[in-house]
């Protein structure tokens, strides 16, 4: 290193970057890269023993591993993308443990005899604004993106997707990380969303097509972080059409959204919105302001 | 906010590096640079034969160490 870097134990020590793998350097070199990714060796408690990409992983225990030998002898990973999936696996007992349920599934677990369901804080979920470092943007406003902000209801969203489990925040940084500041969220203020964007040029106009009032900002598809590959937040979406900022979901991804959407609405009667087509690129908007 | 990055990056001095860490930290709020949502609740559905997942036992992290995870016994 040239300089100090403070944060080196945390990139190589933590699983914050996974930079730092302890591996057998005779070993890797070997097998090679191709071999090693076949048979790994590490450092942890437990061996490799099987691979099978999108199907399972297994590992057994590594009796000598220096802090503690394994109590669970075997582990199986299985891959199982969708939520519902899991959920079944878990209450026909294929499984021991399914993550990262949402919202109706998650609450079926809840109630479920013999089953739990546990909420451990992971990451924070945000909102990116990726073209606001393009000066032609309307992205490059901080009002449209304030605007984007306010048309969040933050508590909702946690209702329907997380139960409630989840901490409305206003920081990118989780509160019990080291020198954090903590934020309060914007609060959801959908009408003063809309006057923002008329202050910063994108005042409402009327699409006689649907003969109601839309602004034309649009939010692309990258702009909901944190969600699994493709997957947005409907409910988040729903709240920006309801403020004028439209966010373009295409092809496939549309009809996921469309189904999980529609689903809500009928199981909770909780969402405000509709979805609405427009080609490829649907967007989901208030029907109170049709 | 790069300047404050960087400088907070090779700062050795805590006081000093916690002012700049504080300070990037309110610039990215001021500005709106991304709208923060939630922290996530991970909902984790858990079967009769688990005893404990530990879950938090890592900060950050979903799940204990796989060795401290533990099953019922039958």
């Amino acid at each position: 290193m040239r300089e100090p870097w403070p944060d080196f134990p945390a990139f190589y020590g933590t699983f914050v970057a996974s930079a730092g793998w302890v591996v057998p350097k005779k070993y890797v070199e070997q097998v090679g890269e191709e071999g090693f990714r076949k048979a790994p060796v590490g450092a942890g408690p437990y061996k490799f023993v099987s691979f099978k990409p999108g199907v399972e992983l297994v590992l057994e225990a590594f009796e000598g591993y220096w802090r503690k030998s394994p109590s669970i002898k075997r582990l199986v990973f299985r891959s199982l993308p969708d939520e519902t999936t899991r959920a079944a696996a878990l209450k026909a007992g294929e499984v021991d443990v399914a993550l990262l349920l949402s919202g109706p599934v998650a609450d079926d677990i809840r109630k479920t005899p013999g089953l739990r369901l546990v909420a451990p804080l992971l990451g924070i979920f945000w909102l990116d604004f990726p073209d606001q470092w393009d000066p032609k943007s309307p992205w490059a406003d901080k009002r449209v993106r304030l605007a984007a902000s306010l048309a969040i209801d933050r508590q909702a969203l946690n209702q329907a997707e997380t139960l409630g489990l989840s901490r409305p925040t206003g920081s990118l940084v989780p509160r019990d990380f080291e020198f954090a500041l903590p934020f309060e969220p914007h609060p959801y203020d959908p009408k003063r969303a809309r006057q923002l964007l008329a202050e910063a040029g994108y005042p409402q106009r009327v699409r006689r097509r649907r003969d109601r009032a839309v602004s034309t900002v649009q939010l692309d598809g990258r702009g909901h972080h944190g969600m699994a590959p493709g997957r947005r937040h409907p409910h988040a979406d729903a709240q920006h059409g309801a403020c004028g900022v439209h966010d373009r979901v295409a092809g496939e991804e549309a009809a996921r959204g469309r189904a999980h959407h529609q689903r809500r609405v009928r199981q909770r009667g909780h969402a405000a919105g509709v979805l609405r087509d427009r080609g490829t690129a649907p967007s989901l908007s208030d029907p109170c302001r049709r | 906010m790069n300047d404050l990055f960087r400088a907070a990056g090779s700062e050795l001095d805590r006081k000093k590096r916690e002012a700049l860490l504080h300070q990037l930290q309110r610039v990215l709020n001021e500005q709106v640079t991304q709208a923060p949502v939630y922290h996530l609740g991970f909902p984790t559905g858990l079967g009769p034969r688990v005893e404990d997942i530990l879950a938090g036992a890592i900060p950050g992290f979903y799940l204990a160490p796989f060795e401290d995870l533990r099953l019922r016994r039958p």
